[in-house]
C-alpha cells in the first residue's frame, strides 16, 4: 500500500515546478567589489521589501564603504544600532585610522571594533543569504572578498509559560516557547553535563527550520542516535512548520494508530527522558519537542509521577491504566452486555436499563454512536472557539446533548452515563494524542460488539495486543517492559516503586549506564540520625 | 510475509463473520423470566407452564413516578405445552418479545408434578445453556400457580423476594439452600435421591421452609422444618439461625444462636450392619435468656455454661436424630450422604453393600455426639 502512495505522489511532484533548493550556492564566492556583492545580493532577494541595506562609510574619511544587509523585524534593532553601527560610524571617527584595506583591516573590524557577541566570517552567498533569512545581519566591506555574519537575531516572541497540554501540580511550570534556541537553553540549565550534545539541522526547503537532536552521550546509545540523525537526513520536505511534521515523517508504522515517538512540551520531561537514554528532537517554532524511542507505558505517564510520593503515584496509575481501558472499551461494553448478553448483568440492572431504552426510537448501536459523534463534535468546538464562547459550548452542549436528548427520548439516561465515562476516561490519559487515538479506537470496537457482542470485544483486544507487541520504536519494544521482562524494571511500570528502589535506568533505551541511584540510606538514614538531629 | 499478512486478515474477518452468536437483541425487545413454575394438566402427555416476567417500565418507572398508578408490575404468562421450549416456542404467537431465561431465578414445580413427571420436565434446564444456574429450585406444596399468584409486599419482583429469601442461609438452617446447577450435580451423583426446598405459598408471601424428599427422581414425601435442620446439621451445612431450650434455672426459654458448624463422620463398625459415628461441633452466642442477669463465665457460676451447652447439645441432637429417623423409616432413602461416605472412605466394604443398600441404610446405627461452644455471653456484666 505504501508503494501506491508514493506513487501518487510522486507523479504529483514531477509536474510542480520549482527549484529544488531555494538558498544560493555556497560555491558562488564573494567578489571584492561591494557594489557587485550588493547586486548579487538583490539578484536572489529582490522583490523582498523587508530587506534593508544600509550603506555607510567608516571613519572620516569616504575611504571605507561598508554595508549591512537584515531583514527589519528579525533583527534587534538595538544590537544592529549600538553594537555594530556605533562603533563603525562614531567610535572609529575618534582615531586617525589609516589603515589599508586588507587582511589586517579585516581583523581590527572584526575583533577590534564590532562589540557583538556572535561574529562568523564567511566568503559565499550561500552562508550570507542563509544568515540574512535567519535574522542576521551582514557586514559587507568594500575590497574585501569576506563578509561578517554579526549574530543579531530578535523578533518579537512568547515567554516561557507553563504549558497547556501537560499541567502538573507538583513540578516546575515552565515550558517550551517557539524559539529553539529558549528550548535547548530549557534543556541545558537542567543538565549541566558536557556529556549534553546538541546537533543542530535545517530541515524543509522553504522553511529551512532548525531542528536539533538532543541526547546524552554515555547514556544514549549511539546506534539509535545514528538511527535517528539517519531518519531526519532522509525528510525531504518542502517545509516544517512543526514537530509533527518531523513525527509523522519518522515514525515506523503509520498504520499504527499509537504514536512511536512521545511529544512533551516540558523541558522537565525532555532531561529525565535523556538521563533515562531517550533522545530528543527539538524542532524551532514549535513548543512540542520529541521524544525517542518510546514505550506504550510512557505514554501513561506524567512527569509527576516521579515527583510525587510512590503511594499516591502507584495508585493514580492504576487508576489511569483502568480509565484507559474504558477510554476505548465502554460504550462496546455496554453494547454488548446489553445487546448480546444481558446475563452477565444484574437483574435490577437489566431492568433498569431496558426501562430507560422503553421508548428510545433508536437501537443500542445507533445510540451510542449519536452521542459519541455528538460528544466529539463537542470537543472539537470547544476547542476551535475562543475561550468566552467556549464555555458557552460547553454548557448548551451538555444541556442539548445530556438532558434535552434523554428528555426527548432519543438517548436513554444510561447512555449518557457511558458515554460520560468514556469521555472522561479518555482525558484521565496524560498525552492529550493518544486519549485521542483511544477514542478512535472506540468505534472499531463499537462495531466489533456490534457484529460478535464480547467475542468481537475480545477479538478487537486480541488484535490490538498482537498489534502492540509487533510494534517497534526505534528498535525499542512499544509493550517494552513487558515484552523483553526484567525483574528490576517492574518497579516502574504499573506501580512506581519507591524511588531509592528504582536502582537502574529503563532497559528499552538500552542505555549504556544504567545506573540510576545507589541506595545509600542504610548508611545515612538511621535511628541515630533520627536521635542526634533530636538533641 | 505480506501475503501471510493477507492470509491471516481473511482469517481473521472469516472469524467475525463464522461466529454463531449473531443473538443481538436489544435490551427493550427482551423479556427477562423471572420465575418458571410447571403444573401438571388434564391434557395428556402436556404441563402447564407459568412465566412471570418483571415488567421494566412499571417497576423503574414506577419508583421515579412516585405514584406508581395502578399498573402491575409483574406480568403472568400461562401455556400448556409438552416441554419448556415447547412452551416458550407457544409463546412467541402471543407475546412480540423474545424471552430469555438468563434472569430466572427460581423454577417452581407442583406437588403433583414432581410427584409423577420430575425427570422429564428437569431435562431442558440440565440440557440448554441458557437457563440461570444460579437459580433456585423448590418444590411446591399444591399446585404452583398458586406460587405465582403470591404478591410480596416487601419487593415489587416476586423473582427477587423469593430468591432473596434463600439468601437468608446465615438466618436459619430449615431450609435447603441449593442452586440449580448443584441441584443437577447432586442428583446425578446420588442417583436421583436428593432432598429440594419446599416452598409454601400464602396470600403475600411464601415459605421456604422444609423440604422435599426426591427418591429415584420422584417426590415421595416432605420434611418439616425441624427435620429439615436435623438433616443440614448432620451435613454440616448449619451456618446460622437459633435453638431455642429450656432455660437452666427453671422458668422460660434461652435462645442460642449457631454461629458455625463443623461435622466429622467416622465409620465404627462395618458388621453386621455399619455403625457410624457422627461428632458435631457447634459454636454460637447466647442470644436471649429468661433471666435478666446473663451468666458468668467466672469459676463460681462457669458450671452454668456447661449446663446450658449440655442442654443445647441434646436439642441439637434430637433434631438431628429426627431427621435421620425420618430418613430412615419413612422415606428409605439416603440423603445423609452416608453411602457416598462408604464409596469414598471404605471402597472394599462399599462394595459389598452397594446392591442393597437402600435396606441397609434402614439399619444403619448412627450415633450422634454433639459438643456445643458458648462463644459469648453477651456484652452485660
Amino acid at each position: 500500500m505504501t508503494n501506491i502512495f508514493s506513487k501518487l505522489y510522486s507523479n504529483k511532484k514531477q509536474e510542480l515546478f520549482f527549484e529544488r533548493d531555494m538558498s544560493p550556492d555556497k560555491s558562488r564566492k564573494l567578489k571584492t567589489d561591494i557594489a557587485e556583492n550588493l547586486n548579487i545580493v538583490n539578484e536572489y532577494l529582490y522583490d523582498c521589501d523587508d530587506v534593508i541595506t544600509r550603506i555607510f562609510y567608516m571613519g572620516h574619511t569616504a575611504k571605507h564603504k561598508m554595508a549591512l544587509v537584515y531583514i527589519d523585524g528579525m533583527v534587534a534593532m538595538d544590537t544592529v544600532q549600538n553594537e555594530v553601527l556605533k562603533p563603525l560610524m562614531l567610535f572609529a571617527r575618534q582615531f586617525p585610522l589609516e589603515y589599508t584595506v586588507g587582511e589586517k583591516f579585516f581583523e581590527m573590524v572584526k575583533e577590534g571594533l564590532l562589540t557583538a557577541g556572535d561574529i562568523k566570517e564567511t566568503d559565499n552567498f550561500g552562508d550570507v543569504i542563509l544568515g540574512i533569512l535567519s535574522g542576521d545581519t551582514i557586514l559587507f566591506m568594500d575590497k574585501l572578498e569576506k563578509a561578517l555574519v554579526i549574530s543579531t537575531r530578535g523578533w518579537e516572541k512568547r515567554g516561557v509559560e507553563e504549558p497547556s497540554t501537560e499541567a502538573v501540580i507538583r513540578g516546575p511550570r515552565d515550558g517550551f516557547t517557539e524559539t529553539y534556541r529558549t528550548n535547548v537553553a530549557l534543556v541545558r540549565r537542567r543538565l549541566k553535563d558536557p556529556n549534553l550534545k546538541v546537533k543542530t539541522i535545517k530541515l524543509g526547503r522553504h522553511t529551512r527550520t532548525d531542528v536539533g537532536i538532543m541526547y546524552i552521550k554515555g547514556v544514549a546509545k549511539p546506534s539509535i542516535v545514528d538511527e535517528v540523525l539517519k531518519r531526519l537526513n532522509t525528510i525531504d520536505i518542502s517545509c516544517v512548520l512543526e514537530s509533527g511534521y518531523i513525527e509523522q515523517m519518522i515514525e515506523g508504522d503509520w498504520l499504527s494508530p499509537f504514536p512511536q515517538l512521545r511529544r512533551t512540551e516540558r523541558p522537565d520531561v525532555v532531561a529525565a527522558s535523556l538521563v533515562e537514554g531517550n533522545v530528543a528532537i527539538l524542532c524551532d517554532n514549535t513548543p512540542f519537542a520529541l521524544l525517542a524511542p518510546t514505550t506504550f507505558l510512557s505514554l501513561f505517564q506524567s512527569p509527576e509521577d516521579y515527583y510525587e510520593r510512590w503511594y499516591i503515584v502507584s495508585m493514580i496509575r492504576i487508576l489511569r491504566f483502568i480509565a484507559g481501558f474504558f477510554a476505548f472499551t465502554f460504550p462496546s461494553l455496554y453494547i454488548a452486555m446489553t445487546t448480546f448478553h444481558p446475563g452477565m448483568l444484574p437483574t435490577d440492572l437489566v431492568l433498569s436499563i431496558a426501562a430507560a431504552r422503553e421508548g428510545v426510537p433508536f437501537s443500542a448501536v445507533l445510540e451510542t454512536l449519536i452521542m459519541i459523534v455528538s460528544l466529539e463534535v463537542l470537543r472539537e468546538a470547544g476547542v476551535r472557539l475562543p475561550g468566552p464562547i467556549g464555555q458557552t459550548i460547553g454548557i448548551v452542549g451538555g444541556l442539548v446533548v445530556g438532558e434535552a436528548a434523554v428528555r426527548a427520548s432519543i438517548v436513554s439516561p444510561i447512555m449518557v452515563i457511558v458515554v460520560a465515562i468514556n469521555a472522561i476516561s479518555s482525558f484521565a490519559i496524560p498525552n492529550y494524542s493518544v486519549a485521542i487515538s483511544f477514542r478512535l479506537l472506540t468505534f472499531i470496537m463499537i462495531a466489533l460488539a456490534s457484529i460478535a457482542g464480547l467475542y468481537g470485544i475480545m477479538l478487537g483486544l486480541l488484535g490490538l495486543t498482537i498489534h502492540l507487541v509487533t510494534l517497534k520504536s526505534f528498535g525499542a519494544h512499544y509493550l517494552s517492559p513487558f515484552v523483553s521482562f526484567r525483574f528490576s524494571e517492574s518497579k516502574d511500570n504499573i506501580i512506581r516503586g519507591p524511588l531509592p528502589s528504582m536502582e537502574i535506568r529503563p532497559g528499552y533505551t538500552r542505555p549504556q549506564d544504567f545506573d540510576r541511584i545507589n541506595d545509600r540510606r542504610h548508611d545515612t538514614i538511621d535511628k541515630a540520625g533520627d536521635e542526634r538531629a533530636d538533641e | 510475509m505480506n501475503r501471510y499478512k493477507k492470509l491471516l486478515i481473511c482469517i481473521l474477518s472469516s472469524m467475525l463473520l463464522l461466529v454463531g452468536c449473531w443473538d443481538m437483541v436489544e435490551i427493550d425487545r427482551r423479556l427477562f423470566v423471572g420465575i418458571v413454575g410447571i403444573d401438571t394438566s388434564d391434557e395428556p402427555n402436556k404441563y402447564t407452564f407459568y412465566f412471570s416476567i418483571p415488567i421494566a417500565r412499571e417497576i423503574i418507572g414506577g419508583e421515579g413516578g412516585g405514584g406508581g398508578g395502578g399498573g402491575e408490575s409483574v406480568g403472568l404468562l400461562t401455556t400448556e405445552a409438552y416441554s419448556l421450549v415447547d412452551a416458550a416456542r407457544n409463546l412467541a404467537l402471543r407475546i412480540n418479545r423474545d424471552i430469555y431465561f438468563e434472569h430466572m431465578r427460581i423454577v417452581v414445580i407442583g406437588e403433583d408434578m414432581a410427584r409423577k413427571h420430575l425427570k422429564a420436565i428437569l431435562n431442558p434446564f440440565a440440557r440448554q445453556p441458557e437457563f440461570n444456574r444460579r437459580s433456585r429450585i423448590a418444590i411446591c406444596e399444591g399446585r404452583a400457580e398458586k406460587v405465582m399468584g403470591v404478591t410480596p409486599w416487601t419487593e415489587k419482583l416476586k423473582a427477587e423476594y423469593m430468591d432473596s429469601l434463600y439468601a437468608a442461609r446465615a438466618m436459619s438452617g430449615k431450609f435447603i439452600e441449593m442452586d440449580l446447577g448443584d441441584f443437577f450435580r447432586n442428583l446425578n451423583s446420588q442417583n436421583g435421591n436428593i432432598l429440594v426446598s419446599k416452598i409454601t405459598p400464602n396470600k403475600t408471601e411464601v415459605n421456604i421452609g422444609g423440604a422435599g424428599v426426591i427418591k429415584d427422581f420422584k417426590l415421595i414425601g416432605w420434611l418439616n422444618e425441624e427435620e429439615t435442620q436435623g438433616v443440614n446439621f448432620f451435613l454440616g451445612k448449619v451456618r446460622g439461625g437459633d435453638i431455642v431450650v429450656r432455660d437452666i434455672r427453671g422458668e422460660g426459654t434461652e435462645t442460642f444462636t449457631i454461629l458455625g458448624e463443623k461435622t466429622k463422620l467416622s465409620l465404627k463398625a462395618a458388621e453386621p450392619v455399619p455403625e457410624f459415628l457422627l461428632e458435631v461441633y457447634v459454636t454460637g452466642n447466647i442470644a436471649s435468656t429468661a433471666h435478666y442477669i446473663t451468666y458468668y463465665r467466672s469459676k463460681l457460676e462457669s458450671k452454668d455454661i456447661e449446663r446450658m451447652e449440655e442442654l443445647i447439645s441434646k436439642e441439637i441432637e434430637s433434631q438431628i436424630l429426627k431427621g435421620v429417623k425420618k430418613l430412615q423409616e419413612d422415606y428409605k432413602v439416603d440423603l445423609l450422604k452416608l453411602g457416598n461416605f462408604l464409596q469414598k472412605h471404605e471402597p472394599a466394604l462399599w462394595k459389598t453393600y452397594e446392591d442393597n443398600w437402600e435396606e441397609i441404610f434402614t439399619q444403619v446405627n448412627i450415633d450422634i455426639n454433639v459438643s456445643t461452644t458458648i462463644k459469648n455471653i453477651g456484652i452485660l456484666r
